[in-house]
């Protein structure tokens, strides 16, 4: 335990921008790639994660609490926006019986 | 609370995921590649950071945490009260049937 909590200390800011930078993608390529709707909110929530793990490294690389308190607002959001979005989710499949998102171009004209 | 629900609906309609062709997937796998790649190269030009290290060991209490967010940060969290009573409300109005469609 106490070799791990010496080990935690080594790591520099990069890695914490590396590994975030990773996560991001990944929640990108989810976007992109998937075309059910829940799994696209599941990658969004993915970004704003590693966003708020920046936000959280950066915090105590400054030794500033304000990071800290901007994650709670990034998470207020996301609960906010996943509210709304899986009402949307639910509408839609009430009324073509699929979460494809395919069916949503008809939004187009 | 999301992926509750993500795993609950996923498994309803598990047949029905729909595929997309395999262009787009090239297309989609290219472009979150060339981000990650952007990224990893923008962070090699930077030179190796101090390692992240807890100066101030009382940083992620939460009583000064709350100490920050209702001093600093008071304003921007009663707006975002008001923003999560606007979201309930509006998830409530969108997920509700309506109750003229049900008569017809």
């Amino acid at each position: 335990m106490e070799s791990l909590t010496n080990t935690i200390k080594l790591v520099p800011l990069n890695h914490y921008i590396l590994l975030c930078s990773i996560i991001f993608s990944i929640g990108v390529m989810g976007v992109l790639l998937r075309r059910n709707a829940i799994i696209i909110f599941m990658s969004i929530e993915l970004m704003l994660n590693s966003v708020n793990l920046l936000l959280t490294a950066f915090s105590v690389y400054h030794g500033d609490a304000s990071g800290q308190v901007f994650v709670f607002f990034v998470m207020a959001l996301a609960a906010a926006e996943v509210a709304v979005g899986l009402a949307i989710i639910v509408m839609i499949y009430r009324n073509t019986n699929s979460v494809d998102t395919n069916v949503l171009n008809r939004l187009k004209w | 609370m999301l992926f509750l629900y993500t795993l609950m609906l996923i498994n309803l309609n598990k047949d029905s995921e729909p595929v997309k062709s395999n262009m787009v997937k090239i297309a989609a796998v290219l472009g979150g590649g060339c981000l990650l790649v952007v990224l990893v190269g923008c962070l090699k030009q930077v030179g190796v950071a101090d390692p992240v290290l807890l100066k101030d060991p009382g940083l992620g209490l939460v009583q000064n945490l709350g100490k920050v967010l209702f001093n600093e940060f008071l304003l921007p969290f009663e707006i975002s009260s008001l923003l999560l009573l606007s979201a309930m409300v509006g998830a409530v109005l969108l997920a509700t049937k309506d109750p003229k469609q049900k008569t017809v």
